[in-house]
């Protein structure tokens, strides 16, 4: 038999129809099995208003099984007469059988009473509905809603069509009493009944609704290519608006529009995140690239009366174009850098000034990164946020950046420096435009956490994890050298804030953790183990390495002298240790430490091979910690003796520290 | 069609739909939520339906009167619908209709967007309604307000009138919409346009703006701790207003703005739980209405 199920709903976003399919397919399997049926393939179909399933192969019964329950023995459960006793009534009770279904079995010279008991058999039909409503509950969605009676899905649920063959499944979910009944494109289609599965794609397009929608994409890009051509051009169609025309229409019939030439004259990425993200269209270029003013929109609906639907389009990109050229040519009649004083109108946060006076800071804070006075850096210390002040950045103000490199290049800006602009505010490329970005970073945390925007829970109305995250990721990339610790108490003695330094290195501690998301558990916590000091370039690398030799036996004999020394020296006293008062035992750690000391250093952890060079000093110390274990009572009876001992272990420990506590990795 | 008659035609449709016709707030406003016909009558179990016409403030979004499709105070109709009928898409859709919108004509969308506001602590999910690629609604089912998950959702829609008008009349300037048959929309407006725009931009005080936040800020937060809900409001909503001068004078960073945003969603919070206090002891009177 085949199931179809298909949930009509409100509009439903892309994200959310993905997180629909990729839920309901990863559950099915699992449900089909609890439920005893099998199947032999399950496909679906989205468009914005309505998600179907269809399951192929399943049988019209449950399969049926019969299982044997031991019960007491014979003797027990009947009289001597042969009449049922209370056992064996209880027996039968316990196990929802009947007498017929009990069978006498001898087991080593034993006679035992069995039951037999049938599971399943139940029509497919039966037991369809329980299953439907079992797959479509707690189902995921990146925004879930509520209405109604406290429904909850990605959007309100308005049709429910569940048959298996020609036959209706009585369902009923959010409120919505399935029926054979769906429905067909707004406003154009109508309301169509659905005989049986077969029928459902035919049914629908007879509603004006293209239910597969690698035929919508076919369509769309077909008609991308014609209407560009009609042209002389080629769309411009990035995989990702492809997908989101995909999924938001259900018929998409495809229109070219026009616009003045004039608005060429903007920089492609203005005509382009208008065009794209705002409106949705498909940009149009010539044979090198080069934009032409047409763009293809798509409706969702049929060719009939579509040239009202052209001029709305036309007049919308004409009224978005006019602003924008306006604003673009006011914002260039200065020089970018002339904006810069203009910084001083922009408050930043509460304490803090304005934006001129964070540049001021940010110039100051290159000193953590040894870069003060560095011309091209203290440039784009004061130019990197200047085009908050343009027109065009307040209007559309994700195109901070962008804006603001293409005004500094046009104005005079050295080009490095105009480039640097627009990395600072997405993704550095170079020293320049991370240094800037990284620092920009640690003052506005410096700034949040003093006003008292410390993240708690899901508030972070500042979005300081993210900076955070930002900090960790550019000084992996660019900055490898650098702890968590230098970055933050440099620039917390730069801006004279060492209590707000503590707190954030406190706050680092725990951001460091879903930094490293990879790798064991307990690998990670060996790592992380003091890994605010440690250089934060050879943190994700220490993972990876001991990741795949931790249960190896070198790691375990490092792990074993590690624990064994930190457990001892725990809660004990012991400050500088003085070879005047150590014992020929004592004394031979001791130089065991002094030949690895310079070697065992985390800025130097380049390579694996850097990695194994260290481990086998490690080994070679660990071998000597077991060794003193061995022959050395380290809590001597003599207080300075003892204290000259716990000093030197914690000497051992600080050195292996540098690396990972080992301890964690004992197996 | 005129501006004028358009607004009487929509209000005719949804006052048909059982729409109580309500009036603007005489305080200034962003958008039509803010009016505590919205704002307070969402939260809580008690149905409403409620339509009104509300003149918004964007300091922001002036242009002194010149440009062809920017206004520091535009229109919005507001429509309330709690609990949310089930119909409410095709609801909307045969309002379209109702102002002379053929919808086999043109494209009708629904656009994905959450809307929220962050001063209000609410946030819905819905959609902008796109006519043509001109987005002319926004459509939400409220999810929060004041901070509280809504116990019984609401649809909002809020028409873009002047959008929609310069549509059906077929301009491309907003002044030379005709709001009615004898007075144009530049005749109506354009010199408040122009003086709004010059005081928001150039002659507001940045630091008497500040001093007034604070002051406001004072008031609405003794007021509240006095239990008197609605006075309170009023003052939070001064501080939206101050807010949003201040952000027009283009003052504020975004870290200041958030903290400033943080602050006014506070205040909108701690009212929103007295309404909620005060309705429960009266019983929720409106309780059973709009069956």
């Amino acid at each position: 038999m085949t199931l179809l199920l298909e949930v009509g709903f409100e509009e439903m976003p892309p994200s959310h129809l993905k997180a629909l399919k990729d839920q309901v397919l990863k559950k099915l399997p699992g449900l089909m099995d609890k439920y005893g049926l099998q199947y032999d393939r399950a496909t679906t179909k989205m468009t914005p208003r309505r998600f179907a399933l269809r399951v192929d192969g399943i049988p019209a019964q449950q399969a049926q099984t019969e299982k044997l329950i031991k019960g007491p023995p014979r003797s027990a459960c009947y009289y001597q007469d042969g009449t049922v006793a209370p056992a064996l009534e209880k027996f039968i009770k316990s196990n929802q059988v009947s007498e017929e279904d009990i069978r006498i079995v001898e087991e080593n010279g034993k006679s035992y009473v069995y039951a037999v008991k049938r599971e399943g058999g139940k029509s497919s039909i039966e037991i369809m509905p329980a299953l439907i409503v079992d797959l479509l509950s707690g189902l995921w969605f990146p925004k879930i809603m509520t209405w109604g009676q406290g429904y909850s899905f990605g959007r309100p649920i308005r049709w429910l069509v569940t048959l298996l063959d020609e036959r209706l499944l009585d369902v009923e979910f959010c409120g919505v009493k399935s029926d054979r009944i769906s429905k067909g494109l707004r406003v154009f289609g109508h309301d169509v009944s659905i005989a049986s599965p077969d029928e459902y794609e035919s049914a629908l397009r007879s509603a004006m609704v293209l239910v597969d929608e690698e035929e919508r994409r076919a369509a769309i890009l077909r008609q991308a290519e014609y209407l560009a051509s009609k042209v002389g051009g080629k769309p411009h169609l990035p995989e990702k608006l492809l997908e989101e025309l995909v999924y938001i229409n259900e018929y998409p019939t495809g229109f070219i529009g026009h616009f003045s030439q004039e608005f060429l004259r903007l920089p492609s990425f203005v005509l382009e995140t208008v065009m794209v993200h705002h409106q949705r269209y498909v940009a149009i270029t010539d044979e090198e690239g080069k934009l032409l003013p047409y763009f293809v929109g798509f409706r969702n609906g049929p060719e009939e009366n579509i040239s009202q639907v052209v001029i709305g389009n036309e007049r919308v990109i004409r009224a978005r174009f006019y602003d924008a050229l306006f604003f673009v040519e006011e914002d260039l009649k200065r020089p970018f850098a002339d904006r810069i004083p203009e910084l001083a109108r922009i408050s930043f946060l509460g304490n803090y000034g304005t934006l001129l006076d964070k540049a001021q800071r940010v110039k100051k804070l290159l000193s953590v990164l040894g870069k003060d006075n560095d011309p091209d850096l203290t440039a784009l210390a004061e130019l990197y946020n200047a085009d908050l002040t343009t027109m065009m950045v307040q209007e559309l103000p994700e195109l901070h950046g962008l804006m603001g490199a293409y005004y500094a290049g046009k104005t005079g800006v050295k080009p490095q420096i105009a480039e640097a602009i627009a990395e600072v505010a997405t993704d550095p490329s170079n020293q320049l435009s991370a240094t800037i970005k990284l620092l920009d970073a640690l003052d506005t945390m410096f700034a949040g956490f003093d006003t008292g925007f410390v993240p708690s829970g899901s508030s972070d109305p500042l979005g300081l994890k993210g900076l955070s995250f930002d900090v960790l990721t550019i000084a992996e990339k660019f900055f490898p050298e650098y702890s968590v610790e230098q970055l933050v108490t440099r620039s917390a003695h730069v801006l004279d804030k060492r209590e707000i330094g503590d707190k954030i290195l406190a706050f680092f501690e725990d951001r460091l953790e879903s930094w490293i998301t990879a790798g064991e558990v307990r690998v990670r916590n060996a790592v992380l183990d003091r890994g605010l000091s440690k250089p934060i370039g050879a943190l994700r690398r220490l993972v990876q390495f001991l990741d795949r030799y931790w249960t190896g036996h070198n790691v375990q004999t490092v792990a074993l002298a590690h624990r064994r020394t930190r457990n001892i020296i725990r809660n004990q006293q012991g400050a500088s240790f003085d070879p005047a008062l150590g014992s020929p035992n004592d004394l031979r750690l001791y130089e065991a430490t002094l030949n690895v000391d310079i070697k065992i250093d985390p800025t130097r952890l380049k390579s694996d091979n850097d990695l194994m060079n260290v481990l086998e000093c490690l080994v070679v110390l660990s071998e000597e910690i077991h060794h003193y274990f061995d022959k050395e009572l380290v809590m001597a009876e003599d207080e300075k003796v003892r204290r000259n001992r716990i000093a030197l272990l914690r000497h051992v420990d600080d050195m292996m520290s540098r690396i990972a506590y080992f301890g964690e990795l004992v197996i | 069609m005129t501006f004028q008659e358009l607004v009487l035609r929509l209000t005719d449709y949804w006052v048909k739909q059982g729409c109580v016709l309500a009036q603007p707030y005489d305080i200034e406003v962003g958008a039509g939520t803010m009016n505590p016909n919205t704002f307070f009558r969402v939260l809580g179990p008690e149905p409403w339906r409620v339509v009104y016409v509300e003149p918004s403030r964007r300091p922001a979004d002036g242009r002194y009167g010149e440009n062809p499709n920017r206004l520091y105070m535009h229109h919005q109709m507001q429509v309330i619908l709690k609990p949310a009928p089930d119909d409410v898409q095709d609801l909307y859709l045969k309002s379209l209709e109702a102002i002379g919108i053929n919808l086999r004509d043109h494209d009708v969308r629904f656009v994905e967007d959450n809307w929220e506001s962050p001063t209000l602590g609410a946030w819905g999910i819905g959609w902008e309604v796109w006519l043509d690629g001109m987005e002319i609604t926004q459509f939400t089912y409220f999810q929060q307000a004041g901070g509280f998950d809504l116990e019984v959702v609401p649809a909002e829609l809020t028409y873009g009138l002047e959008r929609i008008a310069m549509y059906l009349q077929g301009v491309e300037n907003v002044f030379d919409l005709k709001w009615s048959e004898g007075v144009t929309y530049g005749e109506m407006r354009k010199q408040e346009e122009f003086e709004h725009c010059v005081y928001a931009f150039e002659e507001a005080d940045v630091q008497q703006l500040r001093s007034w936040f604070e002051s406001f800020e004072r008031e609405a937060m003794r007021l509240i701790d006095k239990g008197l809900v609605l006075p309170a409001y009023d003052y939070v909503l001064k501080c939206s207003h101050t807010f949003n001068l201040l952000d027009a004078r283009g003052g504020l960073s975004a870290a200041e703005r958030n903290n400033l945003v943080l602050r006014i969603r506070k205040l909108s919070a701690k009212s929103a739980s007295q309404w909620l206090k005060q309705r429960e002891e009266k019983g929720f009177p409106l309780t059973g209405r709009w069956n």
